[in-house]
């Protein structure tokens, strides 16, 4: 089999040191937010249908797969700012609207 | 699948492999060592080492000695029984900011055993594992949580980019190249083993769904989060009169408590406000022979006994704790628990092996092209795996020849074991950084010669040298130190392999047949 | 005692599953320097009795130990059995040579 070729590596620079970071940051922060706020939005749906202690159990435990599968996804898209998009703009929506929708669920 | 996605895949494992597997490697580590924290700590507190006592004790009689050293600003004392693997009682006396402090009981006498003067496996080794020992605003949990998910990508990213998974199953090819046999090894270990390491990095995450997911309940309950905590785990509160009161038989109230749970044991009691009249008894009840950790409980009312509460997990949490059951291994199957320590050793292996496959694979390029990538991931990764193995040793080491109640420069005789333990891992990053090409080898002699040292002084300081605990049974201490000769011989092995010689690979070969 | 002798027959047939299975692969018959399975129909003999030694170490772990800690039992052992057959291979090959050359 011997050793596998050797990835694309990109060229040295700050220019793509920055956009590695920034790629980290929408990764591991936007990301984490997103899949917060879409397990927040989870909880309170399925609320009505279980126990909602049970439900917040329920979507915390998928939310680590949810989270893993975001994290995959955001270093395999190749256009910065898609990622962006979907872990920050989908982490203000997400977020947002459970914070938004909660007072009047639970009032 | 595309070959982009799978090139930024490699480009993933690789890099991310470098950045964490030093932290990686540590938690694998520690988390290996803690299958066993229970024996680790019998032999690093010999008073603890008693013999087990058939009946469970009195809690009465535990009570009675606890009552004599609790203090007014104590909301709370505790008591876990012994069991097969931990033959004390450990009494917990809880503050107001739910600080412990603890004292353990010889169970067939009732008599206080001296203090420990030492944090050992279940108060260094256990939490380093799952938090780093970094306590301040939870960032050690933080950081073990972005580790744990960062293992899993691991894990999914290296399916993703290896190329023949079932064709190389059982590919290991020790007699070659040092960059061919460590790829070999390391997907060896990380394909076979891919079941335990991922279920038991996710279980550990699912443990502490509460602290990384913590926006759920606020958003969720509002106002009302203390209705998730009763509903989910039957936690009764209720406030201190500030009017002293009795308090009824425990003994009877574990009776009752028996009765409702068709003959299970509680393995842990808490009495909160004690000497008032609001006081309550918790009691939870063990699981030696289930997965699950169940969290049934029941609450007695102080004084009267009567039962205030009972409390069995619903479904999901059931599930929740079922997972952490399979992470935590707390129930009685010691043929799982060797299976368990010899899979984290897998898992260890992995690490290392996919650490040294990137250095091997890079280190003719990097020195040809004077790149410095190789020199500095080498120091990380020796100190990362050699150096944290010494560094352990070196903790057990100094716990035998640390006299009783030392203290240097006002740290107590615990704080001086770990002071060591840092020390010592610090050192060893420094050694490898000032001995490129020798590290490994010097580290591995050190090993030796540190586990070695160890047998020797616990036979000297605590008499119970092998011959005695082989025959007597005294199997924790006994393994402790057949698994420390153990680790001693490998460690003796590969650093004699790793002598300087002619050729210019390493390898995994062995002599000729 | 009989506990023992199930643990026994649990990785023993986890052991001998994963042999039958390498044996099935062309590049480790070559290994143990037996010859290769001419069709691939002979290739599917070994593997089919290895899945069946697995499925049956799976049996023993159940009736040994129950559904939660059986299946946990099976699922480890797989992993040591794998690596053990792994290292055979690498070290001492000749030691699967007899069960390789029951299949031609």
């Amino acid at each position: 089999m011997g050793v596998p070729h050797r990835t694309a590596v990109s060229p040295p620079g700050l220019f793509s040191a920055l956009k590695l970071i920034s790629r980290i940051l929408a990764a591991v922060v936007g990301g984490y937010l997103l899949s917060a706020g879409l397990i927040t939005l989870a909880a309170m749906a399925l609320g009505f249908t279980m126990a909602q202690s049970e439900a917040v159990v329920l979507v915390s435990m998928l939310g680590f797969l949810l989270y893993l599968a975001v994290l995959l996804w955001s270093f395999a898209e190749r256009r910065l700012w898609r990622v962006w998009a979907v872990t920050a703009g989908g982490a203000a929506a997400t977020v947002g609207l459970a914070l938004w929708l909660a007072p009047l669920l639970a009032g | 699948m595309g070959e982009s996605f799978r090139q930024s895949m490699t480009w993933l494992h690789s890099w991310a492999g470098v950045v964490i597997g030093a932290l990686l490697f540590a938690i694998f580590w520690m988390g290996t060592l803690s299958v066993f924290d229970r024996e680790i700590d019998r032999w690093m507190i010999p008073d603890t080492r008693l013999s087990t006592v058939a009946a469970p004790p009195s809690l009465d009689a535990v009570a009675a000695v606890a009552v004599g050293l609790v203090r007014p600003e104590h909301r709370a004392w505790l008591a876990t029984l012994p069991t097969d693997r931990e033959p004390v009682v450990k009494l917990f006396f809880q503050d107001s900011e739910d600080h412990f402090e603890s004292r353990f009981l010889d169970p067939a006498t009732m008599a206080l055993l001296p203090e420990a003067g030492s944090w050992a496996a279940s108060d260094f080794i256990f939490p380093f594992h799952y938090n780093l020992n970094l306590e301040w605003m939870h960032i050690g949990y933080w950081l073990v949580g972005i580790l744990g998910m960062a293992m899993l990508v691991m894990l999914t990213s290296g399916v993703i980019i290896h190329h023949r998974i079932f064709t190389d199953f059982f590919t290991f090819r020790p007699g070659g190249k040092l960059p061919r046999s460590s790829l070999d090894l390391h997907n060896l270990t990380a394909v076979v083993g891919l079941p335990f390491h991922f279920v038991i990095t996710l279980s550990g995450l699912i443990i502490f769904f509460s602290i990384h997911f913590p926006g759920v309940v606020p958003i969720v309950y509002q106002d009302k989060q203390a209705d998730f905590v009763k509903e989910a785990y039957g936690v009764v509160q209720r406030d201190a009169a500030g009017v002293p009161g009795d308090l009824a038989s425990l003994d009877a109230m574990r009776m009752r408590a028996s009765e409702l749970w068709s003959g299970g044991q509680p393995y842990f009691v808490r009495i909160w406000h004690p000497g008032d009249a609001n006081s309550y008894v918790e009691m939870r009840r063990s699981f030696p022979d289930t997965v699950t950790m169940n969290l049934d409980a029941v609450y007695f009312d102080g004084p009267t006994g009567a039962i205030l509460h009972t409390h069995t997990a619903k479904p999901v949490m059931t599930v929740q704790r079922f997972l952490s059951g399979l992470h935590f291994i707390q129930f009685e199957h010691w043929t799982l628990r060797w299976l368990y320590f010899v899979l984290g050793l897998s898992g260890c292996v992995m690490i290392a092996a996919g650490f040294i496959y990137w250095l091997e694979s890079r280190r003719k390029r990097h020195a040809a092209q004077g790149l410095a990538g190789v020199r500095i991931v080498e120091g990380l990764a020796v100190g990362a795996v050699t150096g944290i193995v010494t560094a352990t040793l070196a903790f057990f080491v100094a716990n035998r020849l640390l006299p009783t109640g030392a203290t240097v420069l006002g740290y107590e005789r615990y704080a001086l074991e770990i002071w060591i333990f840092y020390l010592v891992w610090l050192a060893s990053f420094v050694h490898a950084w000032i001995r490129p090409g020798h590290a490994w080898r010097e580290q591995g002699w050190t090993i030796a010669g540190l586990a070695a040292l160890a047998v020797i002084l616990n036979g000297v300081t605590t008499g119970d040298h092998l011959v005695r605990t082989l025959t007597e049974a005294s199997w924790a201490v006994a393994g402790m130190d057949l698994a420390l000769l153990a680790g001693a011989s490998v460690a003796a092995f590969a650093a004699w392999r790793l002598r300087p010689r002619a050729a210019v690979s390493l390898s995994f070969k062995q002599p000729a047949e | 005692m009989s506990d023992w002798l199930l643990f026994i027959g649990i990785l023993g047939t986890a052991y001998l599953g994963f042999a039958l299975l390498a044996l099935g692969q062309s590049k480790h018959r070559r290994t143990v320097k037996a010859a290769d399975l001419k069709t691939p129909f002979r290739s599917a003999i070994p593997r089919c009795l290895g899945a069946l030694a697995l499925a049956t170490s799976l049996a023993l772990a159940l009736l040994r130990d129950g559904p939660s800690f059986g299946a946990l039992l099976w699922v480890t052992v797989l992993t040591a059995g794998a690596i053990a057959v792994a290292f055979t291979l690498a070290w001492r090959p000749k030691w699967l040579r007899p069960l390789a050359v029951c299949f031609v």
